[in-house]
């Protein structure tokens, strides 16, 4: 699942992890997201923006970590945030890994590798 | 003391997001000279975030409607001529945003990143300055990133 | 539009028997992002179409330049994972155990180009729980290219490379932002010693326990691969471990050396070494099933406070400051 307000990073992501095998769906903010996630949605992995109305990257993963049936998603932020302490913020609230944007393909295929959801 | 960015570090920002995501080559983005010089001209196109919190100010990417269309066509993967006004906001706000995120982690923080804003024609924030600007020439035409600092900070 | 599966085949093809490198399958975004500007460099506007040219007559110039566009920049951190899950499972453990009297071990980084290597390996050692402070470890870190190796030194990385292959929660924890970049804290960098040294050449270093020799051998033609494999064996402790590229060898260029694994990961070590204590590494199916366990154990998001509070033993202090 790839959740960023801008169409434009949707359609990149989603072409770099269609590119990886994944099916993709998305959400152009965290509250659509938790809405999919509600109506049956099980994504193996979500990449969430940080910046988005409605429902930021942050407080949908805060959500998500809330329900143990979600505990399997993995958790990724894509995200322009890049200081430290909100790096340090977004793993804290339970995202697994932390991609800033700008990012190459292959980051974010080295990050799925560390993640194990993605052989090498 | 506080670092402010300076406009070679807005340069090498920009530089990164358009290499990554329009160009696939650094050469492609260049200093252009002057930014005092540099007349957009009447069809500018704005794309805007705003800082709140250690440092309150705005970062904003300017240049003309070819400019933003074609960095569109290339963002999306499409051919200018296919570029709506939706694929234009939706690009320009995202670059920018990507340009103010990585400016706002060199400034004093922390400070929270606003949703971006397009608009067309030039932003005026009322009580804030240029405190920097560089001009960048991208397929001949030229691309201005600004940082605005609100007065009542202003050191 | 990703690519068709012939027109990936026929690149990992050129890719293979030019450099001797693997492309594998599920990497046609690889191909796509690498060519795609080389193919409009030569006039044509997809990878289809460049490949089609250098299928009829296209020109070496065009094959080389797509060969290197696959090959050359693929420095990330922890690149492969494996040999530094072993590293951390097995080699530092069984170190720790052997080299008690001395407290001291001695790692080589060969060609270790922008530093992602030598740094990698620096970390790995400073999260590693039995490496404590009463530890002298070195890693020396050489390169052929004065710039490079000065780039290396100077341990600022971009932020497109601090994304590749590191773990945000190594990231926040061993580097600190620096204008537009990241730089690795004094505690990482203190650990590396950079030299040049061209591979070629005499070395003046030696007891070695750990070397990485990665991604390097093949550049070489077989007796260069023999000659160099001989001596690094001589600068390495006779029960050392030598760390090789996914597609390199000792087998058929210096029968001095044995082949173990550890894991995933193939080591050789000089003949005669003993065997080692190897850790209960899980199979790459069970590791799949526990995707949050990667290899330097970066810290799940619950472990932060407990590490950073310093109860895990570790000699955290000098990084937590800069959180």
């Amino acid at each position: 699942m790839v959740i960023d307000d801008s169409s434009a990073m949707r359609l990149i992501l989603g072409r770099i992890m269609r590119g990886l095998g994944f099916d993709v769906i998305e959400a152009p903010n965290g509250a659509e997201a938790i809405a999919r996630l509600q109506s049956g949605a099980a994504p193996e992995i979500a990449l969430v923006d940080w910046n988005m109305p409605v429902m930021d990257g942050l407080a949908f993963v805060n959500a998500v970590r809330k329900e143990e049936k979600w505990r399997q998603i993995t958790l990724m932020m894509v995200t322009t945030e890049s200081e430290q302490s909100q790096i340090v913020r977004a793993l804290a609230a339970g995202a697994h890994e932390y991609v800033i944007k700008p990012f190459t393909p292959d980051a974010i295929a080295d990050k799925l590798a560390l993640l194990g959801v993605l052989a090498y | 003391m506080t670092y402010i960015p300076s406009a070679d570090d807005l340069e090498v920002i920009t530089r990164e997001v358009w290499t990554t995501f329009l160009d696939g080559d650094p050469s492609g983005l260049v200093q252009a000279g002057s930014a005092d010089a540099v007349d957009i001209g009447a069809d500018a196109v704005t794309g805007c975030v705003h800082l709140s919190g250690g440092y309150v100010g705005s970062i904003m990417l300017r240049c003309s409607a070819s400019v933003a269309r074609d960095a569109a066509a290339a963002l999306f993967s499409m051919s200018p001529a296919e570029v709506t006004h939706v694929e234009v906001v939706d690009a320009l706000g995202e670059l920018a945003n990507m340009v103010g995120g990585n400016v706002k982690s060199m400034l004093p923080g922390p400070s929270t990143l606003s949703l971006p804003a397009v608009v067309q024609g030039q932003v005026a924030v009322p009580g804030a300055q240029v405190v920097r600007e560089v001009a960048l020439a991208w397929r001949g035409e030229t691309l201005l990133v600004s940082l605005w600092q609100q007065a009542a900070r202003a050191a | 539009m990703t690519i068709s599966a012939s027109v990936f085949a026929y690149i990992a093809e050129i890719v293979k028997q030019d450099a001797a490198i693997v492309i594998g399958p599920g990497k046609e975004y690889l191909v796509e992002s690498r060519l795609l500007p080389i193919a409009r460099d030569a006039g044509v506007s997809d990878v289809a179409s460049l490949a089609y040219k250098l299928q009829n007559g296209g020109g070496e110039r065009l094959r080389r330049l797509v060969v290197e566009a696959m090959t050359t920049n693929e420095t990330s951190f922890f690149r492969d994972r494996d040999p530094f899950t072993a590293l951390s499972s097995a080699v530092l453990p069984e170190l720790c155990r052997k080299r008690g009297a001395t407290h001291r071990i001695n790692m080589w980084s060969a060609a270790c180009s922008t530093g992602q290597e030598p740094y990698s390996i620096a970390m790995t050692v400073l999260d590693h729980p039995l490496i404590t402070s009463d530890w002298q470890v070195q890693i020396v870190a050489t390169d052929i290219n004065e710039e490079i190796l000065a780039r290396a030194e100077s341990g600022r990385f971009t932020q497109l490379e601090v994304n590749r292959g590191l773990p945000a929660s190594l990231l926040v924890r061993h580097f600190e932002r620096s204008e537009t970049e990241w730089k690795v804290l004094s505690a990482v960098r203190n650990l590396v010693r950079f030299k040049h040294q061209n591979l070629n050449e005499p070395f003046d270093f030696a007891f070695m326990d750990v070397v990485f020799l990665r991604n390097v051998l093949i550049y070489f033609d077989a007796a260069t691969k023999t000659d160099v494999l001989r001596r690094v064996r001589r600068v390495m402790k006779p029960d050392g471990f030598l760390f090789l590229g996914g597609s390199e060898t000792t087998i058929g260029l210096d029968d001095g050396f044995e082949r173990i694994t550890i894991g995933n990961a193939t080591v050789y070590r000089p003949k005669g070494a003993g065997p080692v204590d190897l850790p209960q590494v899980p199979s790459p199916v069970a590791s799949r099933a526990m995707p949050r366990a990667p290899l330097t154990q970066p810290l799940v998001p619950s472990q932060i406070a407990f590490r950073a509070s310093g109860v895990a033993g570790l000699n955290v202090n000098r990084s937590i400051n800069s959180w």
